[in-house]
């Protein structure tokens, strides 16, 4: 049985192009966190300050603090209730949504099956540090696809699931904040094209209010970023199937060069605003390339 | 306005086609794309569910409408109508005289007469035609019947001043020749009406127009220049003449072989003469006189004579005697006259003109000859004595015969020439030519009769006909006298060859020696100045240089006051069809909105691809 689950998970690594070679690059990177996060015991040092073993600080005590932690050597110096703070060792949840609405589905190769690489090898990357990782899909609807998982055994999972992707819907930012189950306190990556109306603003707030460090991962196809039409056109959404008539010619194409700046401006700022990280990938850049990128943004190092 | 080809307007089904091409929608190819939100803005056309699109305002759109407009209006060719100078067949004759030299109008008469001629080729419009005749001593066509501006511009824009006097007879004769008379043709000369129109007054069917050009007569000229004397006493007697009406002063400047001999100031009365005399020293070859400054004609403000070195002609007659053909020739003061008897002849190369007389030589020269009463000969064509009767001129007009009356001139007998083929008849008979010339090379003639035989050394045109002949058959080289410009030159070249001249300007012209009369002719003789014709004889060891001058000396042509009207010419007056078709005439404007549609095409194609 092991086994066989064994076989599925390397066969899915294929398919999401995590040759040994990149595993082994994968190997050589950790997560970090760019502030120390609540979490349970783990390999990661936390600033919350929790019951390890590891002395930390001292601080008045407070109604509701753990009777055990009062320092009763220093009550009777200073005849004072003094509570004894260790350092807590805390592990990262790495949580990433990956958008699977239809518009998704283009591209060569597609976006989503960029950004289920890109999620399987930074879930690889979690999960080979000790920390935790889940993957969750977002469409109309945000749907868990994986319990947040631990230990490098659990990437066979991951792999199988994230390689079963498939697009379709509309793409609703919202559905995140609807999440009936939100993953725990960590990193939060948003995969998306971000191709949508509205954007991710609100799903950003409900990320951050539930104590997690967003990652705008912002992923397009070639003819995205450089269209190839030309001529008379009948556009058809993918998503919305509204269409709109253009006439492609330089100009236009230039004007959509510029619409296209201008958009990841703005999603540049809002990542800004809401302190989040933005990461613009080509889904044909292949893997390597995309985890260099999370690379430069502090995503994993 | 009216339009020339109306039905063309059918072809304004464009503009409306156009506007429908823009209403209709275009059909487009679905492509499905993973969103369309990038592509919302400006580069939309237009989003909508019907086949019709409610029509935008865009450039393209009216640079298309305006060009189809434009072109659809050219097709059908309006045209102004507005009153016409010209009717439907005008001739214009250009005067290209000398005297339109004359620069008393800026910058001169030649110069403004086509510009008047051109402003005549501007006013031409459709169904009009013109032709341009070129008014000088050979007057020609330059543009046949034609509406095309360009060719009747090229055609003034190629046309020179010459310096010869205007043929108004010749030109107005050209013009009622011209193509394309239909009675509605119009004469139009424009000139300062200084033409030889000499001879009977010129009626023509159709209106004359003049227009003079012009406005003064002032002009002191050189009338005359001759050298006179002998080696060391040599005098050039200079004529100036004034042809205006007020008194001038000028400098008159004398060169000998291009060195300045002598320069006096004289002043000439209007109508008056004044004639300088320059002693000259030495033996020059060339003299010539300025006046300096030039006036406004300065065609005639310089001569030039040539001091031809005596010539003398080696003649030989040989007779047993005859006293009337030995005095007649010594009567000429430039032939040295040897007398030899037919016994003593023997032929040589050092004698300019034979004189046979009564003996024909067993083999003819290779000079010139004149056999005189020769005996019956098979050779030259000479048969049995015949009685000739009276004696008539063969041909009028033969220079010859110019002054000299035979009619009376009584002949007892003559040789039968009739069917001699030495040469043309000159004098002629009831029994044949009398008298024959050959042109060809070596010149020669053939008197059929014995002097003894007839009163004519008594008569007085036998010391002319003497002269006449021995001057034919022995010619100077150029003409002794200046030439006046545009007069044809004959240099003799009597045993054939080339001759090569030289013009004032340093051009030379190679001419082509006639074989029938030994006679090459000169006929550029426009340009005022000397002239140096080298010729070279064939057979003859050396190469001889002689020098003429072509001087405008002519009264008639420096009189270049402008003429009020033009004498001696009649055209019947012009009908309402001659000034105009209905006394108007169409402007195309088709050209005007051919390159306002050409205009708005490249403005449209500038806007398209500015779009792309």
């Amino acid at each position: 049985m092991a086994n066989q689950a064994a076989s599925a998970g390397i066969a899915a690594a294929r398919a999401l192009g995590l040759t040994p070679e990149v595993l082994a690059l994968l190997d050589r990177m950790t997560l970090p966190s760019r502030r120390p996060v609540l979490g349970d015991a783990g390999q990661r040092r936390s600033r919350r300050t929790g019951g390890s073993v590891e002395f930390a600080d001292f601080r008045a005590y407070v109604p509701g603090d753990d009777f055990r932690r009062v320092d009763w050597n220093a009550y009777a110096r200073h005849e004072r209730l003094i509570v004894r703070l260790h350092s807590a060792d805390e592990d990262v949840t790495l949580t990433q949504w990956i958008d699977t609405s239809a518009s998704m589905a283009y591209g060569e190769p597609s976006k989503l099956r960029a950004a289920a690489s890109l999620a399987g090898a930074l879930g690889y990357v979690a999960l080979g540090t000790y920390d935790r990782a889940c993957v969750a899909t977002f469409a109309s609807e945000a749907r868990m696809l994986t319990p947040r998982l631990r230990g490098r055994s659990a990437t066979h999972r991951l792999w199988v699931a994230l390689a079963g992707l498939d697009g379709s819907g509309r793409t609703d930012f919202s559905a995140i904040g609807r999440a009936p189950t939100r993953s725990a306190p960590g990193i939060a990556l948003v995969i998306s094209d971000f191709l949508s109306h509205p954007g991710p603003d609100a799903a950003l707030a409900a990320l951050r209010g539930a104590g997690q460090e967003p990652v705008l991962v912002r992923l397009l196809s070639r003819r995205e970023v450089d269209p190839d039409l030309r001529g008379d056109l009948r556009l058809v959404d993918a998503e919305t199937h509204a269409a709109v008539e253009v006439t492609v010619t330089p100009a236009t194409l230039a004007a959509y060069g510029r619409r296209l700046a201008d958009r990841t401006d703005a999603l540049r700022s809002l990542a800004a605003r809401h302190r989040a990280r933005f990461v613009d990938l080509v889904s044909d850049a292949g893997i390597v390339e995309s985890v260099r990128a999370c690379r430069t943004v502090g995503i994993v190092r | 306005m009216s339009f020339l080809a109306p039905l063309l307007a059918v072809f304004g089904i464009s503009v409306p086609a156009i506007i429908v091409l823009y209403i209709l929608k275009v059909r487009r190819r679905d492509v499905v794309v993973p969103s369309t939100l990038l592509w919302h803005g400006d580069a939309v056309d237009r989003q909508a569910s019907v086949p019709w699109q409610r029509i935008r305002p865009s450039w393209l759109l009216f640079l298309q409408l305006l060009a189809a407009i434009a072109l659809v209006l050219a097709l059908t060719r309006p045209a102004l109508a507005h009153p016409a100078e010209l009717g439907p067949d005008t001739v214009v004759i250009v005067d290209s005289s000398g005297p339109m030299q004359a620069t008393d109008v800026s910058p001169s008469r030649f110069a403004v007469a086509v510009v008047q001629a051109r402003a005549l080729v501007a006013q031409l419009g459709a169904g009009q035609r013109m032709t341009l005749i070129a008014m000088d001593a050979n007057p020609r066509v330059i543009a046949a019947s034609g509406g095309d501006h360009g060719v009747l511009d090229a055609a003034l824009s190629a046309l020179r001043p010459e310096a010869g006097l205007a043929d108004l007879r010749t030109a107005l004769a050209l013009a009622t020749a011209a193509p394309g008379g239909s009675g509605d043709r119009r004469v139009i000369v424009i000139s300062d009406g200084v033409v030889d129109i000499s001879g009977p007054t010129v009626s023509l069917p159709y209106p004359v127009e003049y227009r003079r050009v012009g406005v003064s007569g002032e002009n002191l000229g050189i009338s005359g220049i001759t050298v006179s004397g002998v080696d060391g006493a040599r005098v050039v007697a200079i004529n100036v003449t004034n042809y205006g009406t007020a008194r001038h002063a000028t400098t008159v400047e004398t060169r000998a072989d291009g060195h300045l001999v002598d320069a006096r100031a004289i002043d000439v009365e209007p109508g008056g003469s004044v004639e300088v005399d320059v002693a000259l020293s030495g033996s020059p070859y060339t003299v010539t006189a300025d006046l300096t400054p030039h006036d406004a004609f300065s065609l005639d403000d310089t001569a030039s004579a040539v001091v031809q070195p005596p010539r003398v002609i080696q003649a030989v007659l040989v007779t047993q005697r005859n006293i009337f053909l030995q005095e007649a020739l010594q009567l000429r003061g430039d032939i040295h006259l040897v007398i030899e008897t037919p016994a003593s002849y023997r032929p040589r190369s050092d004698v300019d003109l034979w004189i046979f007389d009564g003996f024909v030589p067993p083999a003819l020269p290779a000079q010139p000859y004149w056999l005189v009463g020769p005996p019956a000969d098979r050779t030259i064509g000479a048969g049995v004595e015949v009685r000739p009767g009276p004696l008539t001129p063969a041909s009028a007009g033969d220079p010859l015969m110019e002054g000299v009356d035979v009619g009376n001139v009584a002949v007892a007998q003559s040789r039968d020439l009739s069917t001699s083929s030495f040469g043309r008849a000159i004098i002629d008979s009831q029994a044949g030519p009398v008298l024959l010339i050959r042109d060809s090379a070596p010149r020669a003639a053939l008197l059929g009769f014995d002097l003894h035989d007839s009163d004519l050394p008594l008569s007085p045109a036998f010391p002319v006909l003497v002269e006449r002949i021995s001057e034919y058959l022995a010619p100077d080289a150029v003409p002794p006298s200046p030439v006046e410009p545009d007069a044809p030159v004959n240099i003799p070249v009597p045993g054939g060859g080339s001759v090569a001249v030289t013009h004032p300007d340093g051009t030379t012209e190679t001419l082509t020696v006639a074989a029938q009369t030994g006679d090459a002719v000169l006929t550029d003789t426009d340009e005022t100045g000397l002239y140096t014709a080298t010729i070279r004889t064939a057979g003859a060891r050396q190469v001889v240089t002689a020098r003429f001058a072509v001087d405008a000396l002519d009264a008639a042509r420096s009189a270049i006051a402008a003429r009020s009207v033009l004498t001696s010419v009649h055209g019947v007056a012009a009908s309402p069809n001659q000034k105009g078709a209905q006394g108007a005439v169409l402007d195309d404007l088709w050209p005007w909105l051919a390159v306002l549609a050409l205009a708005a095409l490249s403005a449209e194609w500038v806007v398209f691809h500015r779009g792309r």
